[in-house]
């Protein structure tokens, strides 16, 4: 893989590289095992530098335990607006345990993350933030990854009836970890 | 309803959804796309993006007589595949137990979805048509859905010329973030399907369903015992199911509501042995918020904002003249 490419998915990451470059660069990940081994890399980079580095890794691991091990929150979805920063390494889930969030992972490949009740949605990136040690929710605001996957299932059942919808929900089940745990 | 009526006829004048451009008429593009993912054979690649994951899957749809069968692969990683032959799929998730899906319930409860869907969409999202984009090697429409509220999400779509096909689907978040995206690298069109590919994919699915066993198929409820005192604007709804989440469980109603676009689905059964859910939480594009009232356990979810889930999560009460 040419440097510039590696370049390009470094600026991508940090939200630097939007519009047709970043378009380019997604497709090309299609046929370049070794532009994807580089961005299994950088989440593992990022991963390291909020958390330390796992004591082993495969370097073939799958982008999706990378992801799994702490950097999937949904904030980072568009990384082209994300802040440019390191921000989106140091986000804590919030309020949810890390602690075996690889075999928690349910239906759905990306972890549920928890909006605080008390605090307006726009605020509870911030609150995260400032609570990295937050202690285990309250019982009386409490959600379950397996539990609400779910109900994500049954979800994804109906929509994928709906012509409009296109692809998306079948997309949803099928993709990165989306190991079943509780879809029995 | 002079358009809706414009439009129809527009539509059942059509033999083949790839058969003529639809114009300048951005309805007309959507409910073209909306057939032709249904209606045409397939095949290619896309770059599935979600919540800084990205990940590499296959596509094959085909249909002939007996219906449709489609066959969806991940390409990373452990084997994950959805085989779906008609109304009704399995899903093969790396080691775990497959999982059945069967939507045939949730296809009556939607009737001549597309033409009302879309002849609604107006009031609470504007339909831009865009200029012309490349997309995998073919020319494609850019089509922007973009929401008038900030209750529901928007899209923005670029549309394969020739087969109206959605070559590129974004769906966008509050101020434009894409939340998700399917983005095609490959895309091949079939004159018609492929009869061995065909019966191959029925007799996966078959063997899948012998091996699952017990499933439980969800149906329309009798009764409807909940509903939801206060929709947020231009939500309706589009189904009432009941069924037992898993084998052995008491039912769940389930309640789905959709704007046209957006589906959000509402669950309601009496709480159990687990202990209670409660609170708001986000995965990936999809919200969810669940709390407990009156002795049940509601759980929403939908690829709606946070707030129409809560919005919705909150006025869920039991029917009028339906004892509990």
């Amino acid at each position: 893989m040419a440097d510039d490419r590696q370049q390009q998915l470094s600026a991508f990451l940090d939200g630097e590289l939007a519009g047709p470059a970043a378009e380019r660069l997604l497709g090309e990940l299609t046929g370049d095992p070794a532009l994807r081994a580089a961005w299994t890399r950088y989440h593992l980079i990022g991963t390291a530098l909020r958390r330390g580095v796992p004591e082993r890794f495969d370097p073939d691991l799958p982008v999706r335990v990378a992801a799994a091990i702490g950097d999937s929150l949904p904030d980072e979805v568009a990384p082209a607006a994300a802040g440019g920063d390191a921000q989106p390494w140091l986000k804590p889930a919030a309020g949810l345990a890390l602690a075996a969030s690889v075999a928690a992972l349910a239906i759905f490949g990306v972890r549920l993350v928890q909006v605080p009740e008390s605090s307006a949605p726009a605020l509870a990136g911030v609150a995260a933030q400032v609570t990295p040690a937050l202690p285990a929710q309250p019982v009386s605001e409490r959600l379950d990854q397996e539990r609400i996957a779910r109900y994500l299932l049954r979800h994804s059942e109906i929509t994928s009836s709906r012509p409009m919808q296109g692809m998306l929900p079948y997309v949803r089940v099928v993709s990165q970890d989306s190991q079943a745990q509780s879809a029995r | 309803m002079t358009r809706l009526l414009t439009l129809l006829s527009a539509w059942l004048w059509l033999p083949l959804a790839a058969a003529a451009s639809p114009g300048g008429e951005p309805t007309a593009w959507l409910l073209r796309m909306a057939s032709s993912v249904q209606e045409l054979n397939y095949a290619g690649r896309f770059v599935y993006s979600r919540a800084g994951q990205l990940e590499t899957m296959q596509v094959v749809h085909q249909v002939d007589a007996n219906g449709e069968r489609e066959h969806l692969l991940s390409l990373d990683g452990s084997q994950r595949e959805m085989v779906r032959d008609g109304d009704s799929a399995v899903c093969i998730l790396g080691d775990q137990p497959p999982v059945w899906l069967d939507r045939s319930t949730a296809r009556t409860a939607f009737p001549a979805s597309r033409i009302a869907d879309v002849d609604r969409l107006g009031e609470h999202y504007s339909l831009v048509l865009g200029g012309e984009a490349r997309v995998a090697g073919r020319v494609a429409r850019e089509l922007a859905i973009r929401p008038r509220d900030q209750l529901r999400y928007g899209y923005r779509l670029l549309v394969d010329e020739q087969s109206g096909l959605p070559l590129k689907s974004e769906l966008l978040g509050d101020s434009g973030e894409v939340l998700e995206q399917i983005l095609f690298t490959e895309l091949t069109l079939q004159e018609s399907a492929d009869p061995q590919w065909m019966e191959s994919i029925k007799q996966r699915k078959q063997r899948a369903r012998a091996a699952i066993g017990h499933a439980e198929t969800p149906v329309a409820a009798a009764v409807r015992r909940w509903h939801v005192a206060e929709l947020p604007a231009g939500f309706g709804i589009a189904a009432y199911r009941s069924y037992p989440m898993q084998q052995g469980d008491a039912s769940v109603d389930h309640l789905v509501f959709s704007d046209g676009l957006a589906t959000v689905s509402v669950y309601v059964e009496p709480t159990g042995s687990e202990s209670p859910l409660s609170g708001a939480g986000r995965m990936g594009a999809v919200s969810t918020y669940a709390r407990v009232h009156a002795g049940h356990q509601i759980v929403v979810v939908g690829d709606v904002p946070m707030a129409t889930v809560r919005q919705i999560g909150g006025a869920v009460v039991p029917a009028p003249g339906t004892a509990q």
